[in-house]
């Protein structure tokens, strides 16, 4: 090599250096399997005549071999209804030096139900007839969804589907680890967490009577009744329902709603005695909000 | 007595001729590639071994030697050993020996050389002036300079290591 070839090469190095900046994340492995890494060495010295000499080196080259890496981003966290499926994006990336796919699973804590889809059009919300299920790549025969063939730093995104069952408890926290593994090397892998929290109702409901102890028959007994949502979720159509106890007759027109009196029938207000449910009081509550929305229901029976 | 004047010129002559010859040095230099290769024992000692490196993997580390050799028959004077740091690696900063010879480094592709290691002045997060060593990867060619002439027969061995991207 010769003194101009030296420099071109130096100046290529320094161009390629700064496209590396610009165009790699800096967790990138940049050099792409494949590419030789050449050196020449150059010396200049001078005779004892003060005359100007040079020589160049051999050059050695080191071909670069091929590593694998997976990365999936980010961690994502929501709240969620029980009953209600969550899609949450993520970035798979290549981040080894050569073309690699990676193979992508995802695993609930709770072992509830979880669907991969490739965000073909990349907006990370799923699009019904737009979004596909993430499969397996043809001619690979390990039966696991991947990511497809990525060059290197190349992305794609996903969506994990994750959908909590119906019923499922206020407050219960769900992890799904999202699991990339390049094929190429399957000791680099790489996980995001998606941390589900569900939200929804709790109720609680209090009873009590008033007077308390023992009463002789004829006593009239008020039965007070507190319904609450102590949950983080509201809670729609409440319906409350008390039969009226063996031995005590229910003592019509007594039926208060947050303290407003209501009538007997079946009719604009929200209760009723004998009419939706035989022998009982059945009070349409309906919605109570989350964190302590409550409602107060009271009637009089009269012991036989 | 004119016989051995003549003796005597014709070894002035070869005397001078043999003169000429020692003015000439003549340096070649050569270098070799070796990868480090990590090994751990059963105890999980670990132990760094050179490899030929012919192939490696985007991550390893690259150790250039480079042997300057004075093969003329006169000595060298203000010799200096160039080496590019070589596209797609980065140099690892302190793997440089800085024993026996002044080394410079240049962070432009070799137009203009600072004494090694380089410090540069950026602005910091309030917006001061701040000094700091140069980033390993703004590296992009060293040189080492000998301090003395080297002589006929003599070499002079430097290396340093780069990290490939």
């Amino acid at each position: 090599m010769n003194r101009i070839a030296t420099r071109a090469a130096l100046r290529l190095a320094v161009l390629g250096f700064a496209l590396g900046i610009l165009a790699t994340p800096t967790w990138a492995i940049g050099t792409r399997a494949t590419t030789a890494i050449t050196n020449t060495a150059r010396v200049d010295f001078k005779d004892v005549n003060g005359n100007s000499l040079f020589a160049n080196s051999n050059t050695v080259s080191t071909t670069v071999s091929q590593v694998g890496g997976a990365l999936v981003d980010p961690d994502n966290t929501k709240t969620v209804a029980p009953g209600t499926t969550w899609y949450y994006p993520h970035t798979v990336t290549n981040t080894g030096n050569f073309d690699d796919s990676a193979n992508i699973t995802a695993v609930s804590g709770h072992a509830w139900a979880i669907t991969i889809y490739k965000d073909v059009n990349g907006n990370g919300t799923y699009e019904a007839g737009t979004d596909t299920v993430l499969t397996d790549s043809a001619g690979d025969p390990d039966a696991i969804p991947d990511s497809g063939l990525l060059g290197n730093d190349g992305t794609m995104k996903i969506l994990v589907a994750v959908t909590v069952p119906a019923g499922t408890a206020d407050g219960t926290v769900d992890v799904v680890t999202v699991v990339g593994t390049s094929v190429f090397d399957p000791t680099k892998t790489d996980n995001a967490l998606d941390t589900t929290t569900v939200t929804a109702p709790n109720m609680a409901v209090v009873k009590s009577v008033a007077p308390v102890g023992a009463q002789p028959p004829g006593t009239t007994l008020t039965y007070t009744v507190v319904v609450t949502n102590n949950g983080t979720g509201a809670a729609n159509t409440v319906v409350m329902t008390d039969p009226i106890p063996t031995n005590t007759t229910y003592q019509a027109g007594t039926i208060t709603y947050n303290a407003a009196a209501r009538t007997d029938a079946a009719d604009v207000d929200n209760a009723d005695y004998n009419v939706t449910n035989a022998g009982k009081i059945t009070v349409n509550v309906g919605a109570l909000a989350a964190a302590g929305g409550t409602a107060t229901i009271t009637f009089q029976v009269k012991i036989n | 007595m004119t016989v051995s004047r003549a003796v005597g010129a014709i070894a002035a002559a070869a005397l001078c001729v043999v003169a000429a010859y020692a003015t000439a040095p003549k340096v070649e230099v050569s270098i070799q590639a070796h990868k480090e290769v990590v090994k751990a024992d059963p105890s999980g000692k670990r132990t760094v071994e050179l490899k030929p490196a012919t192939e490696a993997a985007a991550g390893d580390i690259l150790v250039y030697t480079l042997r300057a050799t004075n093969t003329g028959t006169g000595p060298a004077v203000a010799t200096q050993i160039e080496d590019p740091i070589p596209a797609g690696t980065v140099l690892v900063v302190d793997s440089v020996a800085k024993d026996g010879y002044h080394i410079e480094a240049s962070l432009d592709g070799g137009k203009s050389w600072q004494a090694f290691p380089i410090t540069i002045t950026r602005k910091s997060a309030t917006g001061a002036d701040e000094t700091v060593q140069a980033p390993a990867d703004s590296y992009t060619a060293l040189r080492w300079i000998l301090n003395g002439p080297l002589q006929p027969g003599d070499g002079q061995d430097v290396s340093f290591k780069v990290r490939i991207r």
